[in-house]
């Protein structure tokens, strides 16, 4: 199940590149056509709205994940 | 040696926080078993192996959460079993507030296996640095929610108190994860016990997507039943007095308590 949208791998990439953060923090639109997302995707991004870009992507919303923790001793 | 299992952590933002050996050993294994906050992750850890195995099918409600680990457990022993080399990608650091890959480890070196875990970037090591809190300044006491309200913890009022997977506090069973309006009133109230009504706590949650922020809310103890409470959820508690100076200490060492760390 690798990264097959723009957006999917635009996210990846921006968690791991600083300069990539640096430009979109600066001018998002710009970092955001370098990496090939279209005027739909772009506007969802700014939106900084994780539920709308999770849809958008087909992540469940639900998936987010439980701490693991032992509490029965 | 070899080892057969390796758990490593895979940091808390989504692939930024990964340390190099721990990549290293996600690229190399014949298969990685994984429980990570998002799906984006799996994405990721995906393009780094061709198998990788995801754990969170295992939760159901209803069913008691220790099943549940004990199955993420026996998936990765039994590919060790067969001879392959198994790595544990987990969010967070693999041994923090995690009871799966310290048992893993466990039961692989029982076996006879060789196993060992790589630390990665807890929830704990981004508080720190989102909310500006150094745990040497006062101290600080970190209990998950539950085992804070069931069993006898004393807190020290004088240092940060940390409170995991707050959204589950006073959660019996094991086996769902829901929590009334009830059980969080008797907790405020618990918590009442050392602090303040109006002592305000932090909620907060580590930014997981890059163009997230971190949460941190602010809520006084006494409307703590209001508040969003996700599995997701820490609260941090700061100190609701000062730190007092231990007399027979200096007494017993000769020292004036002036001298303290002059300059």
């Amino acid at each position: 199940m690798e990264a097959s949208s723009n957006l999917e791998k635009f996210l990846i990439a921006l968690s791991q590149d600083a300069d990539l953060m640096d430009l979109y923090t600066k001018n998002p639109h710009e970092a955001m056509e370098k990496h090939g997302l279209n005027k739909e995707e772009q506007a969802v991004v700014l939106t900084g709205d994780t539920k709308k870009i999770e849809k958008m992507i087909g992540i469940k919303v639900d998936a987010r994940g439980i701490l693991i923790i032992k509490i029965d001793k | 040696m070899v080892s057969n299992l390796v758990v490593v952590g895979t940091g808390m933002s989504l692939a930024g926080q990964v340390s190099q050996i721990a990549k290293s050993h996600i690229e190399s294994a014949d298969v990685v078993f994984t429980h990570t906050p998002h799906e984006l992750t799996h994405t990721w850890l995906c393009s780094l192996n061709h198998d990788v195995r995801n754990l969170q099918d295992l939760y159901a409600e209803g069913k008691h959460r220790m099943d549940t680990y004990e199955q993420m457990v026996d998936r990765m022993l039994s590919e060790v079993r067969l001879g392959k080399k198994v790595c544990g990608a987990f969010y967070g650091h693999p041994g923090v507030f995690a009871c799966v890959p310290h048992m893993a480890v466990e039961q692989a070196r029982k076996e006879g296996f060789s196993a060992k875990m790589e630390p990665g970037i807890s929830a704990e090591a981004c508080l720190y640095a989102d909310l500006g809190i150094d745990p040497g300044n006062y101290g600080i006491q970190s209990f998950e929610a539950s085992q804070f309200f069931f069993y006898d913890h004393q807190p020290n009022t004088a240092g940060y108190i940390l409170l995991w997977q707050i959204g589950l506090v006073g959660e019996p069973t094991g086996r769902t994860f829901d929590v009334d309006s009830d059980t969080i009133h008797a907790f405020q109230d618990f918590l009442m016990q050392w602090y303040p009504p109006e002592h305000e706590l932090t909620l907060y949650e580590a930014a997981v997507l890059p163009i997230e922020t971190f949460r941190a809310d602010k809520v006084a103890i006494k409307d703590l039943h209001k508040a969003q409470l996700n599995l997701i959820t820490t609260a941090i508690i700061p100190p609701a007095r000062k730190l007092e100076i231990n007399r027979s200490v200096f007494d017993r060492l000769g020292l004036a308590v002036d001298q303290l760390f002059k300059r």
